[in-house]
């Protein structure tokens, strides 16, 4: 079941677009990356699919419904940019008001989404006093005290101490695990949302230029020994000499990415040995960070 | 709706804000209403002069024939009345959004109809009981001074206050526009200032004297505040049935323009 479905989601101001015709798709149970630099679109985005801005063209469907739709919005917590927090009040008093507008009357909720963002602690000091960290403990608090079948958070990390963030984390994992929870997350901090996420969104100017799962990201991620040589057919039979059940890819007529785990100095050896010069030879491994930087430094879009 | 207006209620009795503008009110009506009793008592003066106070008081009502609800209402709806709303409706919208805890809100709650209806109505509440705090503050003052000013019947009274509070809630559904149209704080309490004190009436009734419609100013909110002491003693069915036509207009015209500001409007 696809939890939000977004076709050809656009955003102008003016005559620019902040997000370009977007064909977005997350189905249920999945945390779902959002990535993109700053400016990208992703905010604008998240807040189209929260209610909370209209969008230019196109439409978005939450589970299966329109955006408008009231029962499906109830099904919504949202962390976007900052925490939408009274300063004056504590945390307790916070919740509450969010409590009383869901209809929420069971003062354990409070208590309970207290605890699972680790603020019970915090007792009646006023938000005013908190830290960047604990104000975004009760910004994901707060989204998560009307335990939504879907959690859209946007930078939720921001701000967090080491700690903080694995904390965060191993909520996040367990609201998914145990609750089924869906979850859209955006954040600059790529090696983290790698550790979480279980589907890519790349954003680049306004548009949606990749959605890859978690597998098909480890795939282009894998790593490889790239061999330059001066005849990539002839290496070829001198590998599946080596391995049989070898696995390798053709990039040109003088590369060759080897994917399957053999000692570099054994390959290199036969390669030589058979005559053909190997001009360089490394191990490339690529993480989320080095994928999403070559995809925006690429410049080309990909579906 | 009623979660809404529970969340409101919740945020006003929690705000300090709500109890300062009540006590702060309380307060000037307090001094305002003993100095209007120096001024008309020449026994409180004389017995003051002999302390070195020296007063010189012109215009006032040597005849003491000022009821407590004509002198509520001098206090009150000199611009008063007003401002106290559009101050007060500005600092718990725009508060909202300032926080941004409207995200979490509007995030939820599809139906703008039910946002703005929420706001207008605990607001309203608020009114109702500033101005009930406010006259019974009065009567005990009165009360106190061995009833100085002569006090109306209670029909007279009730209908006053029930009237006032009418015309406060089309106020309170004007400001709400305001601050969903305009959004910035500071901006809408400069506008509020520039209505309540009445300084574009002067313009306004120029212009519309030069259009022949002069009677138009004779459908204001302000001109329903400030005329409503003289409405009291003459009021009959038309001219109940003319406020209430004037109140509900304004109303549903302010209430539906914020609706349509809320919904074409990013939050």
């Amino acid at each position: 079941m696809d939890v939000i479905k977004t076709k050809k989601l656009t955003k102008k101001y003016g005559q620019q677009l902040s997000v370009d015709h977007i064909d977005m798709v997350v189905k249920k149970g999945d945390i779902y990356g959002f990535i993109g630099r700053n400016g990208a679109g992703k905010s604008t985005t998240l807040k189209m699919i929260s209610g909370l801005m209209r969008s230019t063209e196109g439409n978005i469907e939450l589970f299966g419904k329109p955006v408008h739709d009231e029962m499906s919005r109830k099904r919504i917590g949202i962390l976007i940019e900052e925490p939408g927090l009274y300063p004056n009040m504590n945390a307790y008093d916070n919740l509450e008001l969010q409590a009383l507008s869901l209809g929420i009357t069971n003062k354990k909720r409070i208590y309970d989404v207290l605890a699972l963002v680790h603020l019970t602690s915090a007792g009646k000091k006023k938000v005013k006093n908190y830290s960047m960290g604990m104000k975004q403990r009760l910004g994901i608090a707060l989204a998560l005290l009307g335990n939504p079948d879907l959690l859209i958070l946007d930078e939720p990390i921001n701000g967090l101490d080491p700690e903080g963030i694995k904390e965060i984390r191993e909520t996040l994992i367990q609201l998914n695990k145990e609750y089924g929870m869906t979850i859209i997350i955006s954040s600059h901090i790529l090696g983290e949302l790698s550790k979480l996420a279980t589907t890519f969104g790349i954003i680049k100017d306004g548009q949606l230029i990749q959605q890859i799962s978690k597998e098909e990201l480890d795939e282009k991620c894998k790593e490889y020994l790239a061999v330059e040589i001066d005849n990539a057919q002839k290496a070829c039979v001198i590998l599946e000499n080596i391995d049989q059940n070898i696995e390798y890819e053709v990039v040109n007529q003088t590369t060759l990415h080897i994917y399957s785990q053999l000692n570099s100095a054994d390959v290199i050896g036969h390669l030589v040995n058979a005559g053909i010069a190997v001009i360089s030879s490394y191990f490339h491994n690529q993480d989320l960070e080095e994928y999403f930087l070559s995809l925006m430094e690429s410049g080309c879009s990909y579906d | 709706m009623i979660n809404l207006m529970r969340m409101d209620l919740k945020r006003l009795q929690k705000s300090k804000s709500t109890y300062v503008i009540l006590a702060v009110i309380v307060f000037i009506l307090a001094v305002q209403f003993l100095a209007v009793y120096v001024a008309l008592n020449p026994d409180i003066q004389k017995w003051l002069s002999t302390y070195g106070f020296i007063f010189q008081v012109s215009g006032v009502d040597k005849m003491r024939t000022l009821s407590i609800l004509q002198f509520f209402h001098l206090s009150m709806t000199q611009n008063f009345y007003v401002l106290i709303i559009g101050l007060f409706v500005v600092l718990f919208n725009c508060y909202e959004r300032e926080t941004g805890f409207i995200k979490n809100v509007l995030s939820t709650h599809v139906n703008k109809t039910h946002y703005i209806t929420s706001k207008i109505l605990v607001q309203s509440l608020y009114i109702m009981g500033l101005i009930l705090v406010c006259f019974i503050e009065f009567m005990i003052l009165n009360l106190g001074l061995g009833f100085f000013f002569k006090v109306d019947n209670f029909t007279e009274i009730f209908t006053y206050l029930i009237l006032l509070w009418f015309i406060g809630i089309a106020v309170i559904s004007m400001f709400t526009a305001l601050t969903v149209w305009l959004r910035s704080k500071s901006g809408c309490v400069s506008i509020a200032i520039v209505y309540a004190t009445g300084l574009w009436i002067m313009i306004v009734t120029t212009i519309l004297n030069i259009l022949g419609l002069a009677d138009l100013m004779n459908y204001t909110l302000l001109y329903q505040v400030t005329g409503l002491l003289d409405l009291i003693p003459i009021l009959d069915v038309t001219s109940l049935l003319r406020l209430f036509l004037v109140i509900g207009g304004f109303t549903i015209l302010y209430t539906t323009v914020s609706i349509f500001g809320l919904s074409k409007k990013d939050v």
